[in-house]
């Protein structure tokens, strides 16, 4: 009697019952699976063929060798290069992530003049302009963060050409002058806040030297190398020179307070010692040792750029000052800077990768590649014994509008020659020299240079990724080690009653995974941490993890406060700050 | 004059004006919202909306869930009391224990499904079942029991004045009443399964020596210790709810001879829940915790975990309501009952705390400190929720369902 | 100390391997290679900014304990911690109600997939060394650094856990290029997870535990060598080793005064 209510509910309900046999809602069922293995912004892979390609490290003066993963023509890992002889195959955290630094934020992309795009010509014209503006005592300098390298012969012929310039680099980029470090027959080392574990030479060759080694830390902060040293000798900065000159007094016999003497057992009990720092007094010290020119101690090597630390500059004097900042490492200190410039009108050129650290109180900013985008070079190895060169081959593609710093300077000295030209003479003056062997990564393979047949051949060998070592001095010399200025002391006041020093200080720029990974596990304090011993926050009225607010002469800021048990009281740690008097108060 | 919503009440009782109604029922569906609120944003950003992080892996809703369905075992205790051993006294409440009970299941399934971070493999378990856990056990449980709270809820709605109507469905509720015994001994061995394995789901963990317990074959003792307590704490939940629920309603819902009756049950199995939860832990510390490296004194030394809470949970509201309720004389004061049943009630409340938040919060690597953790706000305002559906659920259901068969003599 | 840290033996078709580590706490430095390497292999997301350190994605962790002296006489030590590989009553494996977790008997590494867990945690709480991590969000990259991924490991979705699965892609991968050789078995060195690659101080060694001959095996009998939570009875797969007493104590003992109030 027709389709009634009844039959519809049957045939809905048989349906029902029948669909679960069909393979229908179990294969929908199964691809709710797939909805849930989906979000938005599933990142794409890089395709392509994987290569290994190689070129070595410019993130720090350690000149560690490179073997990349390649996907493509994107680098997706990087490792060391087994044998190398700087890095012993090994890379630091920072160059496990150098591939991404070309990613980070902050990225200068084109030439800008106080924040507004400008045509590169016009940056030329005003540093030309100031130079020729110049008075009988106003200099012109250049800040070079890796000296030694053929950029760095480009920029002291530039300057050699002006009547007043100075070649500035950081005090620490050749702490030693023209010597390397026999680590490998080094039983001892006095080190005065020389970050021996954490950021001195390539760590592949301090660690595998580590076990034979005893270490004397001498200095303010806690730093991870104090932590891990044999015995942390803590001193208020400027008193290294004090305590180097009382180890001096015990070594020879003489009478010295109980630290002194114990720091005198250790390095006489441990031959081959060294005192690594500044300070007439610690070069004093290397004289008693008897470390320089001897197997364990400083040995000589070839080259050697002699550059100013950009402290000891008069104050006032800079008149125009080009700031090369690179890729990785710690920036210059703007206060430091700022000091040395003249009061009226100085001129900041930073030739930079970033928008911040220099570029932020510079006039000029010319972007520079950042680490793998152009082919760049290393100079010899922190603490090789041998003089070295390499070459930084690009492993990525340069975004437009980016200018390496040296051929700034090749332009401003009207030289037409292109960076990679310097970079090739430099290798055809090698080969000409005929010293030394290159060691290739790709099959770690040694040869002799005088082997290579010809310049080009060498050219070609280097761009595949090698090193070049020259041929050892003999020991014996009259050179001794260069005497960096010792740090100076901080004068306390009722008012700074704190002494502010730096605590390990993180690269200005890193991969984010690294600066995350680190202050996931505590392994590195946030940049706004102030650490500080319970007594001493106690006493300033603060509490473990409160927010606080740090004054010295130059400025106030803001800071999270960390108690720590193991920092010495009445100092302050906190990251990228110069020593000064401080004062904390809750904020 | 009988209006739509009066036909809708049971016969013979007294119900609040729909007016009245609406102002109780307001503020919790407002809070319901608001819970759903929360718990969406939870499903649609993610669980980083919560506190848990990867210390504190289970949170407020896992305590919840422990909790809930701790209580809720009332609805399975009552029914094997009733069909299986015939305790007729217990009819009274049984309807209203089924209630609550569907609302702490639906409710912790609810919570549940919230608280995983891919709810839609929630089949996963069901297609790749995993037979050493304890929790692939609690998950096929909990779902069959669900089903068969469901199927015993059914019945009671389906008896509504104005649904009885209904030809189909009398006869379909009368067939399945006579299935209620069959149903009762099956939600009796689920419960027994799943409520020991939520104790097992913690006492097997060898890697948190603080919660982990030697047993008998698979099963360690936590899991009889679950079942033992949970029998315990249900006739104590119903003793609770009822009271509440005759006090909020301002009428007298079971004859004077129930709640006692509820109280002493609750009495007698939590005398050997305390006895065996006290060897239990002498053997914890004595053996267990050792066995595995760890001093059982350790573990108080923290604050503010101190040995009071163990002491607070076997004594305080334990041994004390199990005392309280075995006494008759104070069983017929309401003020004791009610007393020793909310002590009984958070004493099991402290036992799933102890077992979820405090074992997560000690330290099992040498060099961790102790950990501490508190709910955000979302993660309170999806508990909140849950407990908003809950009072809607049974608000709804007394007014228009017989909860309570002895009310309509009892208001006479 | 071996100069080749990595070795894998030769295994033979009939011998199960049992891959592990030994790490030697005097040699780390807490320098984060060995983490950064590992996320960079595994393609981790750097963490959002509104993460803490306990809701960050570390598959490898080094953890910094001191000696508890006073200044100036505080020392530290780090211990680097990944999943344990646990080779008995493997907690995580036994309590995942999916099946995600899989020990393999093959080479003994604890397997995660991603893929099929439900997200409920149960392995986490199951974890004594805290080894499991869950993706409390999306992952995300900064713009322009999804180019760096590794193409071969597949990033997870939120709402997942996952850990260390000793780069086992990268044993996966030595197989293939051995099996293309026309070779049955990996020669020594020939699969290193990324972290025992990465180690500048060289103080993780790895091997296959089963192998008498390996030097892994030979350092995991040493006395110096110890392993943590041991009397939890999981049987790692991973050794620590240091000759310092303080160091074996604040990382073996737990039995300790607990002075914590």
């Amino acid at each position: 009697m027709g389709f009634t209510r009844r039959d519809l509910l049957k045939f809905s309900g048989g349906s029902a019952a029948g669909l679960v046999f069909t393979p229908v809602p179990w294969s929908l069922l199964h691809d709710t699976a797939l909805w849930s293995e989906n979000w938005p912004g599933i990142p794409q892979p890089p395709q392509g063929e994987v290569r290994t390609r190689y070129t070595t490290c410019t993130l720090c003066p350690a000149g560690c060798g490179v073997r990349a993963r390649c996907a493509g023509d994107q680098p997706v890992s990087l490792s060391g290069v087994p044998g190398h002889p700087a890095s012993r195959g090994a890379l630091c955290a920072a160059g496990l992530v150098g591939h991404h630094l070309a990613f980070c934020r902050d990225r200068a992309r084109e030439p800008l003049a106080h924040g507004h795009p400008v045509a590169i010509e016009r940056a030329l014209a005003a540093v030309t302009a100031a130079i020729a503006a110049c008075g009988p005592r106003e200099t012109v300098a250049l800040f070079d963060p890796r000296p030694g390298r053929a950029a760095s012969f480009v920029y002291r012929r530039f300057l050699s050409g002006l009547p007043n310039a100075v070649h500035c680099a950081p005090a620490d980029a050749q702490p030693c002058g023209p010597f390397g470090v026999d680590l490998e027959n080094t039983r001892a080392i006095l080190s005065f806040g020389t970050p021996v574990l954490d950021g001195w030479l390539s760590p592949g060759r301090v660690l595998a030297n580590r076990s034979h080694l005893r270490l004397i830390q001498v200095e303010a902060a806690y730093s991870r190398t104090a932590s891990l040293a044999d015995v942390w000798v803590p001193v208020v900065p400027g008193g290294e020179d004090a305590f180097a000159e009382a180890v001096a007094r015990a070594l020879q016999g003489g009478g010295a307070d109980e630290r002194a003497a114990e720091a005198a057992r250790l390095l006489l009990q441990n031959k081959p010692a060294i005192a690594l720092g500044g300070g007439a007094a610690v070069a004093k010290l290397n004289a008693i040792l008897g470390s320089v020119g001897q197997p364990g101690g400083f040995l000589p090597r070839r080259d050697f750029t002699p550059a100013t630390d950009i402290a000891t500059v008069p104050d006032g004097s800079i008149r125009v000052l080009l700031i090369e900042e690179g890729s990785g490492g710690r920036p210059l200190s703007w206060d430091l800077v700022q000091r040395k410039l003249v009061p009226q009108n100085p001129l900041v050129v930073a030739l930079t990768p970033w928008l911040d650290g220099c570029a932020q109180h510079a006039d000029y900013i010319i972007p520079a590649p950042v680490y793998l985008e152009s082919l760049d070079e290393a100079a010899t190895p922190a603490g090789s014994v041998a003089a070295g060169f390499s070459l930084s081959p690009a492993l990525l593609a340069s975004p437009g509008k980016l200018t390496p710093p040296a051929e700034f300077v090749l332009r401003l000295a009207q030289d037409s020659a292109s960076y990679a030209d310097v970079l090739k003479d430099r290798v055809t003056a090698i080969r000409k020299e005929g010293r030394g062997s290159i060691f290739t990564y790709a099959d770690a393979k040694s040869t002799r240079v005088a082997e290579i047949a010809s310049a080009a051949d060498l050219w070609k060998a280097m761009l595949g990724g090698a090193v070049w070592l020259d041929d050892r001095l003999p020991t014996a010399t009259n050179l001794r080690p260069g005497a960096l200025p010792a740090p100076e002391s901080v004068e306390l006041t009722p008012a700074y009653p704190l002494i502010l020093i730096a605590a390990d200080d993180p690269p200005a720029h890193a991969s984010p995974l690294m600066s995350k990974l680190y202050r996931e596990s505590g392994l590195r304090r946030p940049a706004n941490a102030a650490i500080v011993h319970p007594k001493t926050g106690r006493g300033q009225g603060l509490q473990d993890g409160c927010r606080a607010i740090v004054s010295s002469p130059s400025g106030t800021f803001t800071v999270q406060t960390i108690f720590d048990p193991a920092v010495m009281p009445g100092v302050i740690e906190v990251a990228g700050r110069t020593p000064s008097a401080a004062s904390i108060r809750r904020a | 004059m009988p209006d739509a919503d009066s036909q809708l009440m049971p016969r013979g009782v007294r119900r609040s004006t729909p007016r009245q109604f609406l102002l109780w029922i307001l503020p919790w569906a407002a809070l319901l919202a608001f819970g759903l609120y929360g718990a969406g944003l939870c499903l649609v950003k993610g669980l980083n909306q919560t506190h848990m992080d990867n210390r504190f892996a289970f949170g407020l809703w896992i305590f919840l869930d422990l909790t809930v369905i701790a209580l809720g075992a009332g609805a399975f205790f009552t029914g094997f009391l009733l069909y299986i051993l015939k305790k007729t006294e217990l009819k009274a409440v049984i309807n209203s224990a089924v209630v609550i009970g569907f609302i702490c299941y639906s409710g912790a399934v609810a919570a549940l499904l919230v608280d995983v971070g891919q709810p839609l493999r929630f089949w996963f378990t069901f297609w790749h079942p995993n037979v050493h856990s304890m929790l692939t056990e609690v998950t096929f449980c909990i779902t069959c029991y669900l089903t068969v709270l469901l199927i015993e809820y059914v019945p009671i709605v389906l008896k509504n004045r104005k649904l009885r109507q209904i030809p189909s469905f009398l006869v379909f509720e009368f067939e399945l009443h006579k299935l209620m015994p069959v149903l009762a001994g099956v939600g009796t061995f689920l419960s027994f399964f799943h409520q020991g394995s939520l104790g097992g789901l913690y006492g097997v963990l060898r890697g948190r020596p603080f919660a982990f317990r030697e047993g008998f074959a698979i099963w360690p003792s936590t899991f009889f210790l679950f079942i033992l307590s949970a029998a315990a704490a249900g006739p104590a939940f119903i003793l609770l709810t009822t009271w509440l629920v005759s006090k909020i309603s301002g009428k007298r819902l079971v004859r004077p001879e129930v709640l006692p009756l509820l109280g002493r049950i609750s009495g007698i199995l939590l005398l050997p829940y305390i006895l065996l939860k006290s060897i239990d832990t002498l053997i914890w510390i004595n053996s267990t915790s050792p066995a595995r490296g760890f001093a059982a004194h350790q573990f108080y030394a923290w604050k503010p975990f101190g040995a009071w809470i163990l002491f607070a949970e076997i004594v305080g509201f334990g041994l004390l309501p199990a005392l309280i309720l075995l006494r008759r004389r104070m069983r017929e004061s309401t003020a004791w009952l009610v007393f020793a049943a909310s002590l009984v009630c958070l004493g099991i409340a402290l036992n799933r705390f102890v077992l979820t938040i405090q074992t997560l919060a000690l330290p099992t690597l040498p060099f961790d400190p102790f950990l501490s953790y508190l709910p955000s706000w979302q993660e309170t305002a999806t508990f909140l929720a849950v407990v908003a559906y809950g009072v809607l659920v049974y608000s709804f259901s007394f007014r228009y369902l017989t909860l309570f068969p002895q009310e309509k003599d009892l208001s006479c | 100390m071996s100069t080749t840290p990595t070795e894998t033996t030769t295994k033979s078709a009939a011998r199960p391997a049992r891959y592990g580590m030994v790490i030697d706490l005097d040699r780390c430095t807490g320098c984060g290679a060995c983490m950064v390497a590992c996320a960079v292999e595994n393609n981790v997301p750097p963490a959002r900014p509104e993460a803490t350190p306990r809701t960050g994605i570390t598959w490898m962790r080094v953890y910094k304990i001191s000696n508890g002296a006073p200044f100036p006489d505080t020392r530290a030590a780090f211990i680097p911690m990944l999943c344990q590989q646990c080779g008995k009553d493997t907690p995580c494996a036994a309590v995942c109600p999916q099946e995600a977790v899989q020990a393999d008997p093959a080479t003994g590494i604890v397997d995660q997939m991603p893929q099929r867990c439900l997200g409920c945690r149960y392995c986490m709480t199951a974890c004594p060394y805290h080894a499991r991590y869950f993706n409390w969000w999306d992952p995300q990259w900064p713009p322009g650094l999804e180019k760096t991924l590794n193409p071969d490991v597949a990033p997870r979705m939120r709402g997942v856990v996952e850990k260390c699965n000793f780069c086992h892609g990268r044993l996966h991968a030595a197989r293939a290029r051995a099996a293309a050789e026309g070779r049955r078995e990996l020669e020594p060195g020939e699969y290193v997870p990324a972290c025992v690659e990465a180690c500048p101080a060289r103080a993780i060694v790895f091997g296959d535990l089963n192998d008498p001959a390996s030097e892994v095996a030979r350092l995991a009998r040493d006395a110096q060598s110890f392993r943590i939570l041991e009397k939890l009875g999981t049987e790692p797969k991973i050794y620590y080793r240091t000759a310092r007493s303080w160091v074996r104590q604040a990382a073996a003992q737990t039995e300790k005064e607990s002075a914590h109030a």
